[in-house]
């Protein structure tokens, strides 16, 4: 592939390669995730990458018992459930995630960091970013 | 963004409306389900309207081509309803679909492009699985983020604001049940109501099956404890479980729109647009620390007091859009009708019943009247005007005299919020 972008491409680009990259407006200093060309602050597309630890907080999450058919597909529905919801980042973005906790449940407040899991939806593999706990 | 002082270049009068009754209607596609909210809307009309006077139609729909194969909706509908060659546009903003389509309905009029506009909303869900709805609404998410990557669904997304609501302010599941269990009363007064019963009678419907089968029959003592009974209202994603829920819903509902300057040719009783708001926001991971508040609701809301020149202590009663439980505690929050983290705590003390003074959602809201998506908002603009000329029939809110009421349409998980305030002339 071509230079990754400050796109969801890239992000995701990153991510097989087991780095989460956020850009950072070199304007205003502020980080974003998934990294984006143009900053809300600024109003300017002046980004440069940014590598976050992967270390952080739950900020919140939920335990889901009907769950989507690729879930499904990987054996998750209401006998066996799994957590996600939002981790806050030592850097400051908050993202979307799955938190993989094992026997130990998730609370909110709980340090946690980055794990990478390599997926398949039908054709489609990807690298997702998970949390486990710190 | 502050409200920035904006007024509508003229004024706009709601004269019709009506909403189909809300369930699973097999045989009704969407263009069937509008053309009877259509009909139905034409007849409340006091002096009548010629159906050649309407100028242009929007038409709010979330996504008929995947629960119906069905894109391009605008014009069969226009068709459907003999409204061609006039203009027809389909507006899209997830489950705020029909309020924006109500809101671009009153610009259309406003600007002097039009005199007398129809607003339609439609939602056709349940010729699909169960799981397919639950994969198509949450498509209306940041759907590489939130769903490919963290596999949260629709109810889960509200789950982590309700998981996060509780933990800020010591709330619990006690208090959803609460509003679950006023929505449905309210609900049985409402007889287009898609569960047009209370719990009460969900309970004893349940009784009855389980005699009729020779199995057990469950004792519960009352609705609290049906509702913590995990078999009865099984976890969807904690802490939300069924009955925290909107449920999947075919219907369509409808409003006629006029300048309110000719309103008198059409009605004695007018009701006029006080505020129309809306707003958009970033998916919940940009949003502040702990996501107990929906920023384009506090926007909007904003917008649109400042548009009527009123406060929230002004409104008289609210439909606002509970998708699932927490959204109307938050909402009643986000309105300014309680502080932040007090909406929870005022719905357990019935300050949000329909005997209130600021009764919120007496016609049953999203989680008993139910859902269809595209339709919702135009069935809260319906009910409001409704109230308002004093027509609700059983559920009026008949203990207070209405003037202002405000409806509040969200669309996925906050990125689309839609502010109305209609007032009694």
């Amino acid at each position: 592939m071509a230079d990754p972008q400050f796109d969801i491409a890239g992000y995701l680009h990153f991510l097989g390669e087991k780095k989460i990259m956020a850009s950072r407006c070199r304007d205003c200093g502020k980080v974003y995730l998934p990294p984006r060309p143009i900053c809300p602050d600024s109003h300017t597309r002046n980004m440069d990458w940014a590598a976050l630890s992967g270390e952080g907080e739950v900020k919140s999450f939920t335990t889901i018992a009907i769950v989507p058919a690729a879930m499904a597909a990987r054996g998750y529905g209401r006998d066996r459930t799994y957590v996600s919801g939002f981790v806050a980042l030592k850097e400051g973005p908050t993202v979307p995630a799955r938190i993989k906790t094992g026997e130990t449940p998730v609370t909110i407040g709980m340090p946690v960091r980055a794990d990478f899991v390599e997926e398949t939806d039908g054709e489609r593999h990807h690298a997702t970013l998970v949390f486990r706990p710190a | 963004m502050a409200g920035n002082g904006r007024k509508l270049a003229r004024g706009v009068a709601v004269i019709g409306g009506a909403m189909t009754p809300f369930g699973a209607f097999e045989d009704k596609s969407s263009r069937d389900l509008m053309a009877d909210a259509y009909t139905e809307a034409l007849g409340t009309v006091d002096k009548g309207l010629d159906p050649g006077d309407i100028e242009a139609l929007y038409v709010g729909n979330f996504c008929s081509e995947l629960f119906e194969r069905q894109s391009h909706l605008g014009h069969l509908v226009a068709d459907w309803l003999g409204l061609t060659p006039r203009p027809a546009t389909r507006v899209e903003g997830a489950c705020a679909s029909s309020g924006l389509a109500f809101r671009e309905a009153v610009m259309a009029i406003a600007s002097g492009m039009y005199d007398v506009v129809l607003a339609g909303g439609v939602e056709k869900m349940s010729s699909v699985s169960t799981a397919e709805v639950q994969e198509y609404l949450a498509l209306a998410s940041d759907v590489c983020m939130e769903v490919d990557q963290a596999a949260l669904t629709f109810p889960g997304l509200f789950a982590a604001i309700a998981s996060s609501y509780f933990a800020r302010y010591g709330a619990s599941r006690e208090h959803l049940m609460r509003v679950a269990v006023k929505n449905h009363d309210n609900g049985a007064l409402n007889p287009n109501a898609q569960f047009n019963r209370s719990l009460r009678d969900v309970m004893d419907k349940r009784r009855q099956k389980a005699r009729e089968r020779g199995k057990p029959v469950p004792q519960w003592a009352d609705e609290y404890e049906f509702l913590r009974d995990e078999r009865a209202n099984p976890v969807v994603a904690s802490p939300l479980h069924l009955f925290d829920c909107s449920p999947v819903s075919d219907g369509a509902a409808c409003v006629i729109l006029v300048a309110e300057s000719i309103a008198h040719n059409f009605t004695d009783n007018v009701v006029r647009v006080a505020a129309s708001a809306q707003s958009s926001a970033a998916p919940p991971a940009t949003w502040n620390q702990d996501l107990t508040t929906l920023p384009a609701v506090r926007s909007a809301a904003q917008q649109a007091y400042e548009m009527a020149g009123i406060g929230p202590a002004d409104i008289d009663f609210a439909e606002v859009h509970d998708c699932f439980t927490p959204a109307e505690i938050i909402a009643t929050e986000d309105l300014g009708f309680f502080e932040p983290g007090r909406g929870a705590f005022a719905a357990a003390d019935g300050l949000t019943s329909r005997k209130s003074d600021r009764p919120i959602n007496a016609s049953g809201g999203l989680k008993a009247k139910g859902h269809p998506v595209g339709a919702t908002g135009l069935a809260q603009l319906q009910e409001v005007w409704h109230q308002l000329r004093g027509s609700a029939g059983k559920r009026q809110i008949d203990h207070k005299d209405l003037r202002l009421g405000l409806t509040h349409n969200v669309g996925g998980t906050g990125g689309t919020c839609a502010i109305h305030i209609l007032e009694r002339s």
